[in-house]
């Protein structure tokens, strides 16, 4: 891992990142010799695939059902949350809807900060992770390091050092033979796929511009509940915190800038800048989140993305990923292209959550693994460009932003410990203040 | 007190300024055509950009005189005139009974016997001094932004077929338009050394509006008036103060055909102080013309971020950058090498020139349009909603008193914190 991330210190120390890992690295030592059989025995194609579940949220629960879809012989067999009570319902949702390929034992339960350990160091096969946004690269790393073939959720990180682990994990993991397949959904869309193929073959010429929009509604807030803690109330509501969630372009925008992304052919750009604010999301039940970005990339060769994001009710809804080329334009989401080429994707429509699982569990059974791990970090990196932009109002290089060693993470990973952000007497929390707010 | 004057309705104005002036005007307009003559210009609004409108135009010829002011406020008045004597002492004659101040004396000016107007006032007051001057049967320099809204750009629309009309020159103040280097990388768009454009980029981020914080002896109306950048009433915002030069540069690329709609966001983030009004302090404007082609207009003016005064138009063979730097890249590179020249000079050697050779000149083809899509971007990124071209151009939505005077209460007051209300996206409703 990268040593950047174990000794920087911001607002007085943060967690230690190798602290958190300690106990799984020495978990998956025990369990490293024996695992490179264990995966080659797959390749067989009718063994079952013992899957692990970390993170019981309704994403979560959603990957479980999506990789029992996909694998016939799949089967949930442990699970872990920060919360008891999400494992518990979250089995019985799943249950109710793939009934035998969900055999998952009180004593595969593991609540807290830690389950994510106990569960790796069961004889699961495959780890799908899905939580808040913070503990991604660490679970992930773990997860490697104790052999697990890896489904993990967008977006990949909220900072730097955590987009560095993901290449670690990544590179790791190649030389495992281990498979990491990234919850960056459109990559595995088939309509998608199809269009992408003919932009990325000059169907459209060179692209010179992309017009990106995730523009929404309000997302949703959890009501503080009493008996929580000040850690408890930010984790359960931890979509409207910056350090949990990296902000709206960590959980939405991140998706549209993956498939700018993919169609740059996971370049990254020179530079980004950008405006944001809250301005109708304002209030302490908001956190720190903003509700509107507006970010422009400048790519090497002259080619501009503008990507937009919002979460405000009542106002404009835009969805969509247009690219313009020198021979015509392609909108991806309606699997779209004019110009010299007219195309449009006339095949079936498919669930692209299936698919990314069917991807993975392909990969695993016929020994040949699939690795996400460049453009999970690459994109990753630019949704975490984009709140860092809006935050502070300045313009970012690629290269600041690969670099940079901020991090914002508790110094203790406990309910009782104090998050990194506090609010005020009147129960605010402290918000970016472009001009102000500086990027280290 | 100087302010303190009973004001009838603007219409009210309107019409004595125009039965003043229109019967006799048409023939002394024409006795410019000689080239001989004296102008006599009048200043009406004596700020900084007044001010320098005024030296521009003196600037023009020895012939440009300049005979009266008209200000709201006394000091300006004085600082202007001072400044103006010193910077053009051969050309100010200006008698202490031709300088007018309050909220009328706009048009006791144009009563006078001036022949060219230069209106650059708080922009709220543009369009009716616009019409009022044309009424008058001045030729007139009117600074942008034109109108703060659909109402004001219909009486701008209309005068400008009223000059025309009368044979009378009328030019914006939309200055880039009259800067080499930018009619050079404009003509080149036009002649398709870009290819067809597939984006735009409008920017205007600069740091730290101007914002004087409240003197205890004013009036709210006088804060206001003092504060007026500050005020959407008085100057639309920062889409109507600043981006409207890069959108205005971007409807001249487009050929001044107008956005088939809009939509945006924005907010105030960090000016929050209340001098700083009601304004957003950023706005992100996307506006989309027929052929799905998008404009993004991006303007901040909040201080310690980072500066992009630029506009970027991104073509299927190159790409091309205004203003400041001109150049474009691509299958035909090129970059401005020729003099810079001073824009502000340059507009009114246009006007000044089309004055003397009889030859009216109109900014009617782009000051109208280029002023509605300021006022668009307002529209849409205070209230979250898309907006056709069509929809904001009939908005009834007026921001005009029905009377002025230091005694009337400002249309936005603060609350007892001093702050002022801000529009927010899903609330404010378009009207």
């Amino acid at each position: 891992m990268n040593t950047n991330s174990d000794t920087q210190s911001v607002g007085g120390g943060r967690i230690s990142r190798r602290a958190l890992l300690k106990g799984s690295a020495l978990a998956g030592a025990g369990l490293a010799a024996g695992l490179h059989i264990e995966r080659a025995a797959h390749a067989a194609g009718s063994d079952v695939l013992k899957v692990g579940l970390i993170g019981c949220g309704d994403r979560g629960s959603g990957a479980a059902v999506n990789a029992l879809n996909a694998d016939a012989n799949a089967r949930l067999v442990a699970m872990s949350d920060l919360f008891a009570e999400n494992i518990v319902r979250s089995r019985q949702n799943i249950a109710n809807l793939k009934g035998d390929q969900v055999a998952v034992k009180d004593d595969h339960c593991f609540a807290g900060f830690d389950g994510y350990q106990k569960l790796l160091a069961t004889d699961v096969d495959v780890v799908l992770i899905a939580l808040p946004t913070f503990f991604h690269p660490t679970y992930l790393k773990a997860a490697i390091d104790a052999g697990k073939h890896v489904f993990c959720e967008k977006v990949h990180a909220v900072d730097a050092p955590g987009v560095r682990m993901v290449l670690a994990a990544g590179e790791a993991a190649r030389k495992k033979n281990l498979s990491i397949v990234s919850g960056l959904a459109w990559r595995y869309d088939t309509g998608v796929r199809e269009t992408m193929k003919r932009v990325l073959d000059g169907a459209i010429g060179e692209i010179v511009s992309i017009d990106t929009f995730c523009n929404t509604g309000s997302l949703r807030c959890r009501q503080r509940q009493p008996p929580w803690t000040e850690m408890e109330y930010q984790i359960r509501d931890w979509f409207n915190f910056f350090w949990l969630s990296c902000d709206l372009p960590g959980l939405n925008l991140v998706h549209n800038l993956d498939k700018a992304a993919w169609a740059m052919r996971d370049e990254p750009p020179l530079r980004a800048w950008g405006a944001g604010g809250r301005q109708t999301r304002v209030g302490p039940q908001f956190g720190d989140a903003f509700d509107h970005f507006a970010v422009f990339y400048d790519y090497a060769d002259g080619v501009k993305l503008h990507a937009y994001a919002q979460q405000q009710d009542g106002c404009t809804v835009a969805i969509c990923d247009h690219f313009r080329g020198t021979k015509g334009r392609c909108d991806l989401l309606c699997n779209r292209i004019e110009g010299e080429t007219k195309w449009h994707y006339a095949g079936p429509g498919c669930n692209r959550f299936d698919l990314e699982h069917v991807a993975l569990f392909s990969a695993i059974r016929s020994g040949k693994p699939i690795n996400n791990s460049l453009y999970m970090a690459r994109s990753s990196l630019l949704a975490i460009m984009a709140t860092w932009v809006c935050y502070t109002g300045q313009s970012i290089t690629w290269e600041q932003a690969m670099k940079s060693n901020y991090a914002l993470a508790p110094k203790t990973l406990a309910l009782s410990a104090a998050p990194p952000t506090l609010p005020d007497a009147r129960g605010n929390y402290p918000i970016p203040l472009p001009g102000v707010t500086r990027f280290a | 007190m100087l302010f303190d004057r009973s004001l009838s309705s603007r219409r009210d104005f309107l019409k004595t300024a125009a039965a003043v002036s229109v019967a006799a005007l048409p023939i002394a307009r024409s006795a410019h055509a000689a080239g001989s003559d004296v102008l006599k210009i009048g200043l009406i609004g004596c700020g900084g950009r007044g001010t320098g409108a005024a030296v521009n135009a003196m600037n023009t010829g020895k012939d440009v005189r300049l005979v009266a002011l008209a200000d709201l406020f006394p000091e300006q008045l004085k600082n202007s005139l001072a400044q103006l004597r010193q910077a053009k002492p051969d050309q100010v004659a200006v008698s202490p009974e031709r300088c007018f101040i309050g909220f009328d004396a706009y048009q006791k000016l144009l009563a006078t016997d001036v022949d060219v107007v230069l209106i650059a006032t708080t922009v709220h007051f543009h369009p009716t001094l616009l019409t009022a001057a044309v009424d008058a049967g001045k030729h007139v320099f009117c600074e942008k932004a034109h109108a703060l809204d659909a109402p004001g750009i219909h009486m701008v629309i209309d005068a400008c077929a009223k000059a025309k009309q009368k044979g009378l020159s009328l030019l914006s103040g939309l200055c880039w338009r009259h800067a080499p280097a930018v009619r050079e990388t404009i003509d080149r768009v036009h002649d398709g050394a870009i290819g067809e454009i597939v984006g735009i980029q409008a920017n205007y981020c600069v740091g730290g509006r101007r914002a004087y914080p409240r003197r205890p002896d004013w009036t709210e109306m006088q804060n206001q008036m003092l504060n007026w950048y500050n005020f959407r009433w008085l100057s639309g915002d920062q889409s109507s103060a600043q981006l409207i030069h890069c959108l205005d540069i971007v409807s001249w690329a487009m050929r001044d055909v107008p956005p088939e709609k809009a939509w945006g966001m924005g907010g105030r983030q960090v000016c929050l102080e209340p001098r700083y009004g009601d304004l957003f302090d950023h706005h992100a404007t996307v506006f989309e013309y027929a052929n799905g082609l998008r404009s993004f207009g991006f303007c901040r003016d909040q201080p310690g971020c980072y500066d992009e005064y630029s506009t970027v138009l991104i073509g299927t063979k190159g790409r091309a950058f205004a203003p400041y730097k001109c150049w474009i890249e691509g299958a035909n590179p090129w970059k401005y090498k020729g003099a810079a020249g001073n824009m502000y000079d340059l507009e009114h050697q246009t006007l000044f020139d089309a004055i003397r050779k009889g030859s009216p000149i109109n900014s009617g083809s782009y000051m109208a349009t280029s002023s509605m899509l300021a006022i668009l971007s307002q529209m849409v990124c205070c209230t979250g909603e898309q907006l056709t071209w069509q929809q904001a151009m009939q908005s009834k939505h007026d921001f005009r008193l029905p009377r002025y005077g230091w005694d009337v209460e400002p249309p936005v007051k603060p609350d007892p914190s001093g702050q002022y209300p801000t529009a927010v996206p899903g609330v404010t409703r378009f009207a």
